[in-house]
């Protein structure tokens, strides 16, 4: 009798966006690593995984599909030096900003004296000597989880209309009912889902244990990938190890990768998805005041700033210094604004985010988060209209749903009012998806949302080398690389062309991006959706792929 | 000779626990309302529910590879004749006969306990859309501190005495059985005797005896996470009583034979 333990393996293991891959040990770099050296045609399909740099690499030169970064610092900049210092905001969960490859290039607010208990500069906010953090309360103390969106939502109106009767509502009540439905709807599909998930993970866990006993006893010892295939089973013991570890091994499962899933759930379900979890009194703001600006703390690293960091190095790591690695930018100054949890943001932070980021001089913001419901949007619009009459472009990841922006939900957006039926938008938003090393159908991050209409351009976020907390590098992949791509991009012209203005270099971009116009890719989609082929072309606004090369060029000759 | 897929993860789903309800006042003794207010203080529904989704989930993973449109075809036919209400109607049948001469008073008694009280509010929480996400809590941090040897085996009286453990294990096997017999008359090669039938049976049933005990034991460990050893010794000392023997045995009964049943028409199904 054939046992089957598999029945449910196949369901395990959700890999999340921005999930982190492998973290590396520091190690001292060589500006060569972003060598353009060309090189023998590669076999994509045998290679495991890209050069650290590959994102900054040219393709004519190299093969992969980079952004062609290095090439513009070599030849069409050799010989010139920036001309103005470039402020890009990092709105995010926190950054490091003593990293030895980023400390040189964080913001300094010269107007604050550093701990001193004095708002210096009157700008509202006490010792904001490198940015803000609108998620921490006064004593110092800071939000790590929050709930979902979805969550705080459902919270809200579940006690309203759980057992309400329907027949008597207002417009507005029939308005607030049908989003409740819906919430619900999501909120119990996710706990369900989770829960299964976990009990699969367990259930995972507790095979691959007996499965590697098993197999242990077997070999007398260790095994490989290849004994296991080889195994002819000669009773259901053997047959079911086999059948375990020959998948536990196929998909590097090990007991760390087990163990961080499970702890992922864990902290979705206890904080995420809690509707009785509250973390706003560690703020101590008046929550219910949306237009509130004065809350928070200095610490813009937070207990959290792998996210951030990793963000920010992207865009500024410290360049040619031998160390780490090398930011798109140079001559960027990044200003830390800590407003993302663990757990969905909130749109009275994430305004007033933006808010400060205007306010303090920041020539772009990077926002690479996002949620699929915001409640205050209203807010959030008030304030991008803010950054956007004051000329600050806005990067927003496109998100990790592998969804058409088109159609679904995400925000913030550039997108005023209903997220689908607005009339208007924001002149200085660029939306960002993620695109990846492979130059075939697979060249689409799988995880990455898209939009012919909303989806503005693509940039490198798979397998992105950048800067992690505590002077580690880590590989990490999502939208959220993708973005400060195109921030660093943006900081870079606007270093070097100071009078162009952020409408000019947004349009820069965009026109300047490089296409694959007969590239059929593997369109993004879910794990139990069939994939369907599509052209590239048709992903996003541009068509393209963001080019530091060809925006240079544009730029010079729109520069005259 | 057909190749068979146990059902090996059917173990883990698997746990019956006739926990006690709200109260009933003493005044309520004819037999309908003293069955229909236990059913729901217990949770009956709940809890077939819960094995016979669990089961159909796996099956929607089509363990035995059939093909896309018969593996549908059985999901639907098991989903149709396992219907918790089916379940459920049958088991009150049962059930009822065999009141008389039960000491409900005693039952009653019980049923208003405070410890009783307590752990109904538990086991309907459990089986909440909380109680789910709870679960996962539970189970982790379980995981990083496990319960002492003390608690662990409280519980595991508990779930010996309330005849959950045995529960588990009979159902496993007939549900078992009747997915074979499905499988059997669906296979497209041989097929299988009774004999051989039989004895694939007796050998599921051997190797889910003791994944069935654990599997038990870890769910009334997240189930009971919050509740005191001492209560759960009262629920211990309930099902020495005889009133809680009768009970454990009244609902064992019950739930076989709906189970049976279903299994039968299973069988039966086009």
């Amino acid at each position: 009798m054939k046992k089957i333990s598999l029945l449910l393996l196949s369901l395990i293991i959700a890999i999340y966006g921005c999930s982190s891959s492998q973290q590396v040990t520091k190690t001292e770099k060589q500006a060569s690593q972003t060598s353009e050296i060309p090189q023998a045609s590669i076999d994509f399909s045998t290679l495991n995984e890209p050069p650290e740099m590959w994102h900054l690499m040219d393709e004519g030169n190299t093969q992969f599909r980079g952004i062609s970064s290095e090439l513009t610092y070599q030849t069409l900049l050799k010989d010139k030096s920036p001309q103005q210092q470039v402020i890009v905001a990092v709105i995010d969960g926190g950054v490091d900003i003593n990293h030895e490859d980023l400390k040189a290039n964080i913001w300094v607010n010269e107007d604050e004296t550093p701990g001193n208990g004095t708002d210096d500069d009157g700008n509202g906010y006490v010792d904001d000597v490198n940015g803000w953090n609108f998620i921490g309360g006064s004593d110092g103390e800071n939000v790590d989880n929050d709930t979902f969106e979805v969550t705080r939502i459902y919270a809200r109106l579940h006690p309203k209309y759980e057992n309400a009767d329907t027949t008597n509502f207002t417009a507005e009540e029939q308005v607030e009912y049908e989003l409740y439905k819906k919430v619900e709807n999501e909120y119990r599909y996710q706990i369900n889902n989770y829960l299964q998930q976990y009990n699969n993970i367990q259930s995972l866990e507790q095979s691959m244990q007996q499965g590697d006993k098993i197999l242990t006893d077997y070999f007398s010892g260790s095994y490989t990938y290849e004994e296991v295939q080889e195994l002819q089973p000669q009773d259901q013991q053997i047959a079911f190890a086999k059948n375990v570890m020959r998948y536990v091994l196929e998909n590097d499962i090990d007991s760390m990768l087990i163990a961080d899933q499970k702890k992922q759930v864990y902290e979705f379900m206890k904080y995420g998805y809690n509707p009785d979890f509250s973390t706003r009194d560690i703020v101590g703001d008046n929550y219910e005041d949306k237009t509130e600006r004065y809350y928070g703390n200095p610490d813009v690293s937070g207990p959290d700033a792998s996210h951030g960091t990793h963000v920010a190095g992207i865009i500024g790591a410290v360049r040619e210094n031998d160390i780490g690695m090398n930011g798109v930018a140079n001559n960027v100054r990044i200003m830390a604004i800590r407003t993302v949890p663990d757990g969905d943001e909130r749109d009275k932070d994430v305004a007033n985010a933006i808010r400060y980021a205007v306010e303090n001089g920041a020539h772009i913001i990077n926002m690479s988060f996002g949620k699929s419901y915001s409640p205050y949007k209203e807010v959030v619009d008030e304030a991008i209209q803010y950054a956007d009459e004051n000329g600050v472009l806005m990067v927003h990841a496109a998100g990790n749903s592998s969804e058409n922006s088109d159609e679904t939900e995400n925000y913030p957006t550039d997108t005023y009012g209903d997220y689908l039926n607005g009339s208007s938008t924001a002149n200085l938003w660029l939306s960002v998806g993620a695109s990846g090393w492979k130059p075939d159908s697979a060249f689409v991050g799988n995880f990455s949302n898209y939009g012919d209409q909303r989806v503005d351009l693509f940039a490198p976020g798979v397998d992105i080398y950048s800067t992690i907390p505590n002077d580690n590098y880590q590989r990490n992949q999502g939208t959220s690389m993708a973005a400060p791509v195109v921030s660093g991009t943006a900081a870079l012209l606007m270093a070097y062309y100071p009078d162009l203005t952020a409408a000019q270099v947004r349009e820069i971009i965009m026109k300047s991006v490089k296409t694959y116009p007969n590239l059929e890719v593997t369109v993004p989609h879910k794990a139990n959706v069939e994939g369907e082929m599509g052209s590239f072309s048709s992903l996003s606004v541009s068509n393209g792929v963001i080019n530091v090369y060809k925006a240079f060029r544009m730029a010079e000759k729109m520069n005259r | 000779m057909i190749k068979l897929i146990s059902f090996f993860c059917i173990t883990l789903y698997l746990a019956f626990i006739p926990i006690k309800g709200t109260a009933q006042t003493s005044s309520d003794l004819s037999n309908q309302p003293f069955v229909d207010t236990l059913i729901e203080e217990l949770g009956i529904k709940y809890q077939m529910e819960d094995l016979t989704k669990d089961i159909r989930t796996q099956f929607e993973q089509n363990p035995f590879q059939l093909p896309q449109d018969t593996n549908e075809k059985m999901l639907n036919q098991f989903s149709t004749v396992y219907d918790s209400n089916e379940l459920l109607r049958n088991f009150k049948t049962v059930f009822q006969q065999q009141i008389e001469g039960v000491s409900i008073s005693a039952i009653n008694k019980w049923l208003n306990s405070d410890a009783a009280i307590n752990v109904h509010r538990i086991n309907n929480e459990f089986y909440t859309l909380q109680g789910s996400r709870q679960r996962v809590v539970t189970m982790y941090e379980m995981d990083q501190s496990p319960p002492s040897e003390q608690r662990k085996s409280i519980i595991n009286t508990l779930a010996e005495v309330s005849g959950a453990t045995d529960q588990t294990i009979e159902f496993s096997v007939i549900i078992f059985r009747s997915l074979i017999n499905k499988l059997n008359m669906l296979s497209e090669r041989q097929n299988l005797t009774g004999n051989q039938i039989d004895g694939i049976v007796d050998n599921f049933r051997m190797q889910i005896q003791s994944q069935a005990r654990q599997q038990v034991s870890n769910q009334f460990l997240v189930k009971y996470f919050n509740i005191s050893g001492d209560v759960l010794r009262s629920y211990i000392s309930f099902y020495k009583s005889e009133a809680g023997q009768w009970l454990s045995i009244a609902i064992s009964k019950s739930m076989h034979s709906a189970f049976e049943t279903a299994a039968s028409k299973f069988k039966a199904s086009n």
